[in-house]
């Protein structure tokens, strides 16, 4: 893919998650030379908080999402910018500061402050 | 601290970009006449997205889409610059408290006490925002300076500011275009439905709040407690301080994934 990639994009891009390879909806979180740390999404939502984009939705109409999806806080990988097939929108501001604090909460559970 | 406080000023810049397109033409100096004509071009430009939505989350998706806008974003940098100092120093001066008089279209459809509780957050963010471009006039770093440190810290930064700025700066940015709006919905009558006034009334005392609290939590400002409660302040040094164990945290996990060659992939379910 030879479309710049930039903070707040919506991608597809295949991630090897446990044994198997499946190509999952990622917003754009941060992109540090070249490596995108994106929240991706998932049907279930699990057992902890996440955010539902339903399709009806302006993100869901502006992504393509073929189903509801939930990004959750634990749903937070990087990947390199060579893996991602596609550009399918932009994340709306408001929505994306959600997604922001979303992968912050992650990063400060990763890494608790000492 | 003080990097904090430009971008912070940066946000509210733009937050009362549409400012004096409110006070009658004959209270305006030169410099603010011609930034009130770029302003009106603004407006109709705000109406031409606005007159169409019907409901709420309609109106959330104009206002989100105009912040995107290539045009809108075109026309705002257009609107000539103006000592934002000076001009708020005779805002507060001659303010009123008289919006329903100068609304009176709009008081009509939200309500007065509604309008007067928008205007009463506004001037109240206005005396904050006079009160830190007061205190760091002095210390701001030439142009170049300023451009060449867009982020508090060095090193790889997952975002560019703390979570609570960005939500003030996007407030900020929600409230202007929602002033012009409701600027506009004054004499254009087909942006004076409920769904449009209302919600821009209701989404610009969101965005002005987000930016009270945390100057309410600035030391030295003077946040009025009925606007914004004690435990609503945002305290300054602690957002700080939470944003870098997020920034360290977040390069120790890069710098992880880069040592062994492998993301840090979490656990997914069977049923995913």
């Amino acid at each position: 893919m030879t479309e710049r990639i930039a903070e707040r994009d919506i991608c597809w891009a295949p991630l090897v998650l446990g044994e198997s390879e499946k190509v999952r909806t990622c917003i754009v979180i941060g992109v540090i030379d070249d490596i995108a740390i994106v929240v991706y999404g998932q049907g279930r939502p699990g057992d902890c908080g996440s955010i539902l984009v339903k399709l009806d939705s302006d993100l869901g109409k502006r992504a393509r999402l073929t189903k509801d999806t939930h990004f959750r806080e634990g749903n937070v990988t990087m990947v390199k910018l060579s893996q991602i097939q596609k550009k399918v929108g932009v994340c709306p501001r408001g929505k994306f500061l959600d997604f922001q604090d979303l992968a912050e909460r992650f990063f400060k559970k990763t890494n608790p402050p000492q | 601290m003080t990097a904090a406080c430009f971008a912070m000023t940066d946000g509210l810049d733009q937050c009362y970009l549409s400012l004096l397109s409110v006070p009658a033409v004959e209270e305006l100096v030169p410099p603010e006449v011609k930034r009130r004509k770029a302003m009106r071009k603004l407006q109709k430009y705000v109406a031409k997205h606005l007159v169409r939505t019907q409901s709420p989350e309609q109106v959330d998706e104009a206002l989100d889409a105009l912040l995107d806008d290539v045009s809108y974003v075109r026309m705002s940098d257009d609107v000539p610059n103006i000592d934002m100092k000076q001009a708020l120093h005779r805002i507060l001066l001659r303010s009123t408290n008289n919006a329903a008089k100068r609304f009176p279209m709009v008081a009509g459809v939200i309500g007065q006490s509604k309008l007067e509780h928008c205007d009463k957050l506004i001037l109240e963010s206005l005396r904050g925002c006079f009160f830190i471009l007061s205190q760091i006039a002095s210390q701001r770093p030439d142009k170049n300076e300023v451009s060449k440190t867009p982020s508090f810290y060095n090193g790889p930064r997952l975002t560019s500011m703390p979570s609570v700025l960005r939500r003030a700066i996007y407030g900020g940015q929600i409230a202007t275009v929602c002033m012009i709006g409701i600027v506009e919905a004054e004499e254009n009558a087909k942006l004076r439905t409920i769904a449009i006034v209302n919600r821009l009334s209701d989404r610009l005392i969101e965005g002005v709040l987000s930016i009270l609290r945390l100057l309410a939590g600035l030391p030295g400002t003077d946040v009025s407690p009925d606007l914004v409660r004690p435990e609503e302040r945002v305290p300054f040094d602690e957002m700080l301080r939470n944003d870098k164990a997020i920034q360290l945290s977040y390069a120790k996990t890069l710098d992880d994934a880069k040592r062994v060659n492998v993301y840090p992939y979490p656990p997914v379910s069977a049923d995913d």
